[in-house]
């Protein structure tokens, strides 16, 4: 099973076309873990600089129980250990190869590859460690620790899911997995308010801790720190003697886990696991009432499904109870209805991710009988977003209400609680079209096995969503320009989504897929975030000019970096139309640059704006014309021409977006903007738009 | 009523369907046949519009199968290889679905969704699909195919994974079908099953089209005996 796992990471990583991606996930698992290291290494250091040494003991060993137990419920709920007809168990449990073996093989072959979850503690007790000044023994030890209990926590949770499946009823088994779920969010949101607390704000954990740190140590929550504590008073035998003792305890997990995979056995497993099969009830015939719809049986599907539908009503409850307990959020919000509204638009936004985001996940295998319908696909999503829009808006007033009570002198029926309350619905309507449109324009259902949405897919998603967020709690003014940036990126990702959707199925048509309008605008979105961000830090930089140009010249870096980035990524598939006819482009380009300059005009629309940098020039007219306009111009195209009509409608939605992301733009940036998408259209190159504009804008 | 002209599909370096050219009259009953990766499922899904050709075209009932696919599909039926359906819905539930989806209103999606439920699932039609064992979906994927009462089926190996007596009673409802005078095509590597129920049958291979005609062109064409079997054709045919 080593060999094996081995050889399929191995060639997941190196060998396969998308091997960059394995590469890519590879590389951000190791960056994770080193930075939470550093994070940690950071607030430790803080503690130990006040704490005395049983308290800094007492709140390592809070933090590293807190996180192997909220693993061990994460791993038991999961539940994959003993769901028969999966692959890997239908594989191996039609050789020779008993049960209980094939448990054992689990345990220890995670602790060689699953590298990242065999030193999940790693991070942490190395910090303490290198606090500790504890040296390379210490770290060996924080390894030693990490795998054991690692393994340990594998094989108990292997051991409780077979037991559960053998000895509960297979009525009672969603219950047991709904509740193994429930309790793995609630020991996840436990420790996220204890990590929240060690990490922003030490002296909270401390006062915490302090007065029953003795009572920690000396009870099992000591176990995982107790050679390195051993290790700190130089007591090399104590430690070993702890480390021995902790490999016999691992031990003892192991062979109870044999016991009862033996005792077990795969009695049970016949009805696979598949919680749907765990239902058996009539249904009783629909005699009344509108014909089923899309909608309908969207929800039909999420009540029926109970333990997802509790999951995705209890996460993001959680996620509330965690942000009243939670004392940087607490107090972040307390009696001022914009920031409530912030906190609340935000949970919604979290329901949304695990909700109609993965809405393309559920049609893997069953995508065709949507497909195959005479019903056009844009009438499908918007039946799910009225389906899923139900329960995100639904939560969002929930959660308003919620953290409006728990803020002191909040004040409900006053005007500008409706106003926010509003602003709030209106951004989860909104937020939940956008969640199923990327989750549209994202899907690859062509490759069986593949999940259909990525990680990327999640973080692109939290981005744009992230924007309305940005004008929640401004002016009326910056809140109604990103609300439309917001509504205009929906509609956007929603087109793409559309079109998306009819080549999902085709792994041809993915792999030589073109930039969409919905990449355009998560380009504009960065590029509007990387401004905002400008602005900010040169407002905080205090007027001094070098501090100013330094925040300018880094940001703008940033910004460039960034829409290159996204360029390059796409550029694999159509860079040649950011640059097409160049040869006369540059001409025409040159042209406009010598008028400009020759007629003596005055530097126009970078009076006053983030940044006068030329990379900004080049990065707005790569993102804006190049990428978003010239998206467009395809996808209004028909039969792969581009038609008037359609450079026309791309031209004006590429110089709106332009425009809504400037505060109090001028004749003068409305003028540019129009000029630099006609003239875009017409040569379909960025190089006059990009000379048209420096030369408007270069000092006489 | 079912054309292709030069329809060809790739992916990547691998070309699935090369230069397609078919045509299946109003009222026949073709049989695709092809063992495991001729391209028998993708021409069935560039049909159904899936997916998009890498170049030439198909059309049903003279509508191109991918500009017009809503049109195509209000006049097609399909069934795929494997019916995966909704778990969380009952067998009639599925079929109201599918029949609201095709236009019809709530008492005569009910109604007719009754009915085929009752012909084609029986008492288990008030079952969660995730009850169903896969003779069951396959019957139940068939009934949403003919909910709407199209007048073209396009079948995708249709008895595949069936029990002898689950494969006969579908050979015979399709048989059935074919009398009332649809067009169907259908994909199949069971050459008894194409023997018994079809018209014409076309011989892919490789992606391309290998032969085409009735059992007695074909025996002309490759000189065979009379009573030569379509599996002696067909082994002739890819050698």
């Amino acid at each position: 099973m080593v060999n094996a796992r081995w050889r399929h990471l191995r060639n997941g990583i190196v060998k396969t076309p998308r091997g960059s991606r394995g590469r890519l996930l590879a590389m951000v698992g190791l960056i994770v873990p080193i930075a939470f290291f550093g994070l940690f290494l950071t607030s430790f250091s803080r503690i130990a600089e006040v704490a005395s040494v049983s308290v800094q003991a007492a709140v390592l060993a809070t933090f590293t129980t807190g996180l192997a137990l909220s693993n061990l419920f994460s791993k038991m709920a999961a539940g994959d250990a003993v769901r028969s007809g999966s692959a890997e168990n239908a594989f191996y449990l039609s050789h020779p190869i008993v049960l209980h073996r094939l448990m054992l093989a689990r345990c220890l072959g995670a602790a060689v590859l699953d590298f990242w979850g065999a030193l999940f503690l790693f991070p942490v007790l190395a910090g303490a460690s290198t606090v500790w000044h504890l040296g390379g023994a210490g770290l060996g030890v924080a390894a030693v620790v990490s795998i054991l209990s690692q393994v340990a926590i594998l094989g108990a949770a292997q051991a409780i899911q077979t037991a559960l499946h053998r000895w509960i009823a297979p009525r009672r088994r969603r219950l047991m997995w709904t509740t193994l779920g429930l309790t793995s969010a609630l020991m996840i949101a436990l420790l996220w308010i204890f990590a929240s607390m060690v990490l922003r704000r030490p002296s909270a954990a401390i006062a915490l801790v302090s007065p029953f740190a003795e009572r920690i140590l000396s009870s099992p929550l000591g176990v995982p720190v107790a050679a390195l504590r051993a290790l700190l008073q130089h007591d090399t035998a104590a430690a070993w003697v702890w480390l021995i003792g902790m490999s016999l305890g691992t031990v003892g997990v192991l062979v109870g886990m044999v016991a009862v995979g033996r005792l077990a056995g795969k009695q049970g497993w016949e009805d696979d696991g598949d919680a749907a099969r765990e239902i058996d009830q009539v249904i009783p015939a629909r005699t009344h009432g509108r014909v089923l719809s899309i909608a309908g049986r969207d929800w039909l599907a999420l009540v029926r499904d109970r333990p997802r539908f509790v999951m995705l009503l209890a996460m993001p409850i959680v996620l509330v109870a965690v942000a009243l307990v939670g004392t940087p959020v607490s107090d972040w919000t307390a009696s001022d209805p914009e920031r409530v509204g912030v906190v609340a638009y935000s949970l919604c936004a979290y329901l949304a991710t695990i909700g109609p985001l993965t809405h393309m996940q559920s049609e893997r295998q069953v995508f065709w009988i949507l497909r195959s319908v005479p019903v056009p696909f844009w009438r499908i999503l918007v039946q799910k977003s009225l389906a899923w829009g139900l329960l995100v808006v639904g939560f969002a007033v929930l959660a308003f209400v919620v953290l409006g009570f728990h803020a002191a002198g909040f004040a409900f029926f006053s005007p500008e609680a409706f106003r926010v309350l509003f602003v709030v619905v209106v951004g989860a309507l909104v937020v939940t079209a956008l969640a199923v449109g990327i989750g549209c324009d994202a899907a690859d259902l062509s490759t069986p096995g593949r999940s259909a949405i990525g990680p990327g897919t999640v973080y692109l998603f939290l981005i744009v969503s992230g924007l309305y967020n940005l004008g929640l709690s401004q002016t009326y003014d910056v809140w109604a320009r990103t609300t439309a940036l917001f509504v205009l990126a929906t509609v956007l990702f929603w087109m793409t989504g559309v079109r998306r959707a009819e080549d999902c199925l085709d792994a041809e048509r993915l792999a030589m897929s073109r930039a969409a309008p919905g990449d355009g605008v998560v380009a504009v979105i960065l590029l509007h975030l990387g401004v905002h961000a400008t602005q900010a830090s040169v407002a905080a930089s205090g007027g001094s000019a070098a501090s100013a140009l330094m925040a300018r010249v880094g940001w703008s870096g940033l910004v460039a970096f960034g829409v290159c980035a996204q360029l390059l990524w796409i550029g694999r598939r159509n860079w040649q139309s950011a640059f097409s006819g160049t040869r006369w482009a540059w001409r025409v380009g040159m042209t406009v640059l010598i008028v400009a300059v020759s007629a003596g005009l005055r530097p126009g629309q970078f009076a006053g704006s983030a940044s006068p940098l030329w990379l900004v020039v080049i990065a707005e007219e790569l993102v804006f014309r190049g990428l978003l306009q010239g998206s467009l111009v395809d996808y209004f195209s028909s039969g792969g021409r581009s038609t008037l009509r359609g450079r026309v409608m791309a031209g004006t939605i590429a110089a709106s977006v332009a425009l809504l992301t400037m505060a109090n733009p001028s004749w003068e940036a409305v003028g540019i903007q129009i000029a630099a998408s006609v003239a875009f259209g017409f040569s379909r190159s960025v190089i006059p738009t990009i000379l048209g504009r420096i030369g408007w804008w270069l000092p006489v | 009523m079912i054309t292709t002209q030069g329809l060809c599909k790739r992916f990547g370096d691998r070309i699935a369907l090369d230069s397609l050219d078919l045509v299946v009259e109003p009222g026949e009953v073709m049989a695709f046949l092809g063992p495991n990766g001729s391209g028998k499922t993708t021409t069935i899904r560039l049909l159904m519009g899936l997916l998009r050709p890498t170049a030439g075209r198909a059309s049903i009932d003279g509508l191109d199968c991918h500009t017009n696919s809503v049109e195509v599909k209000r006049r097609v039926g399909y069934l795929p290889d494997e019916p995966f359906l909704y778990p969380y819905l009952s067998g009639l539930e599925f079929l109201e679905l599918v029949a609201g989806l095709h236009g019809m209103n709530g008492s005569v999606a009910r109604k007719r969704a009754g009915e085929l439920g009752a012909e084609f699932v029986g008492a288990d039609c008030k079952r969660l699909t995730s009850t169903y064992s896969h003779g069951t979906k396959k019957r139940l994927a068939l009934a949403a195919a003919l909910i709407h009462d199209p007048r073209v089926l396009i079948l995708d190996e249709p008895t595949n994974g069936l029990d002898p007596r689950a494969a006969r009673d579908m050979r015979s409802r399709i048989a059935e079908l074919a009398r009332a005078g649809r067009t169907v095509f259908l994909s199949t590597h069971l050459l008894d099953s194409a023997e018994k129920l079809c018209h014409r049958v076309a011989i892919l291979e490789g992606g391309k089209l290998r032969a085409i005609g009735t059992a007695d062109e074909l025996r002309t064409r490759y000189g065979a005996s009379g009573d030569a079997s379509l599996e002696e054709l067909f082994l002739t045919a890819t050698a």
